[in-house]
């Protein structure tokens, strides 16, 4: 089996005039804006959020993988470790009060998003500090509440709980950021 | 940085809270902020005062200095207010800097901005104003400067090499205005509407802190 997982930070839809309709929706991917264009590749990139459905266009799911916007994850301890060296995750909102559990809510003081189980909130609040998602099951193995002693039990942890990170809207998927942007498409042009 | 009972009248002095609140501990009383890759722990009067450093509660438009922050922490009672203030400066955990002046590059090389939250673009009504926010939530809204830094800025090692990046790509296309090519002017805007990203928690100011 192989899950989809959507990449990058969504920007929203970028209107180029006054009346005119959205160009693009923009997501940043690392350096790089690959963006969306139309509402089939928008929501088929929202959707990429764990193993595949019948509603995607396996086409369109591979120019999403090509262009970096969706990862494409075998659930084999080889196919978790190739897509952790690739891809790091970045956190939304802030904490604010515990849960029952011992967990966290996050979001906004006066809106939350999620109530994060302990182990989620040690993805949330620590995963990001790691140049890739690799670093981050190694950091974090025997040292958070994620379950499992070494490397590949936290990172198949990490793997599991990200569609439903995603989907909660308290992290994005990104490349890591090592390596310097390409001239052509570097810093800011929204457009 | 100086201590907040230093007698600067300059009325152009911001007090910016610096960290991401991970919220309530799960024992005590404190609150822990992410300082980096440091957690650090903040009891309720500290608390208040870090908070209060996100923006005028009143929703003021005047520039939010120290000298709000203390008036405003009178207001709220909150004891002891001006020696936990420097204790927070003296923690790392607020900045003060004066755009325009030394202190603000100081600040800017020593934090970045990091986004916590999505974009949620421009309309087709109001194509200069872009928002930010989750898909069910509109934190702030921001000019496409002010929304470029959003979202490149914490690619950048530092606030201000952000803003040398975001004035080099400007000027390379061919951008003459100086708040926008000039890296300093452009850190000067950029703080001018810095609370309203820190205060809806779409952005906040963090420090390096990745591990390696």
């Amino acid at each position: 089996m192989t899950l989809l997982l959507r990449v990058g930070h969504a920007l929203g839809p970028f209107h180029p005039a006054v009346g005119a309709f959205a160009r693009h929706h923009v997501v940043r991917v690392g350096w790089e804006n690959p963006n969306l264009t139309g509402e089939v590749e928008r929501a088929t990139w929202e959707l990429a959020l764990g193993h595949p459905t019948e509603d995607l266009d396996p086409a369109l799911v591979d120019d999403l993988v090509r262009r970096r916007l969706v990862a494409r994850v075998e659930e084999t301890p080889e196919g978790r470790r190739a897509f952790a060296r690739a891809h790091r995750v970045q956190p939304f909102g802030v904490g604010t009060v515990p849960t029952d559990d011992g967990g966290r809510v996050v979001g906004t003081w006066t809106r939350p998003a999620a109530a994060l189980d302990p182990e989620a909130f040690d993805i949330w609040a620590w995963a990001h500090l790691f140049p890739d998602l690799a670093a981050a099951a190694a950091g974090l193995a025997g040292a958070s509440a994620v379950a499992g002693d070494d490397p590949d039990a936290v990172l198949d942890r990490l793997v599991a709980r990200l569609p439903e990170l995603l989907a909660a809207e308290v992290l994005y998927l990104d490349v890591p950021r090592d390596g310097t942007p390409d001239d052509a498409t570097s810093g800011p042009h929204p457009s | 940085m100086s201590s907040a009972d230093d007698d600067r009248p300059d009325a152009a002095e911001l007090v910016l809270p610096i960290g991401q609140c991970l919220g309530l501990g799960p024992h005590d009383p404190v609150v822990e902020v992410r300082l980096g890759a440091a957690v650090e722990e903040l009891g309720p009067e500290e608390f208040a005062l870090w908070s209060m450093a996100h923006s005028d509660p009143a929703g003021g438009q005047d520039p939010w200095g120290p000298a709000g922050l203390l008036a405003a922490a009178g207001r709220a009672e909150v004891e002891g207010a001006a020696g936990h203030v420097d204790a927070l400066l003296e923690r790392g955990l607020l900045a003060r800097a004066v755009p325009g002046t030394p202190s603000a590059r100081a600040l800017a090389d020593a934090v970045r901005l990091l986004p916590l939250t999505a974009g949620r673009g421009n309309t087709h009504v109001s194509p200069q104003v872009y928002g930010m926010g989750r898909s069910d939530l509109l934190l702030a809204v921001g000019s496409s400067t002010t929304y470029d830094l959003f979202q490149w800025a914490h690619m950048e090692t530092s606030l201000w090499r952000a803003c040398e990046a975001s004035a080099a790509v400007a000027a390379r296309v061919g951008v003459t205005d100086p708040g926008l090519v000039d890296p300093a002017e452009l850190l000067t805007g950029i703080l001018g509407g810095m609370h309203a990203l820190l205060g809806t928690n779409a952005a906040c100011l963090d420090t390096w802190g990745v591990l390696p």
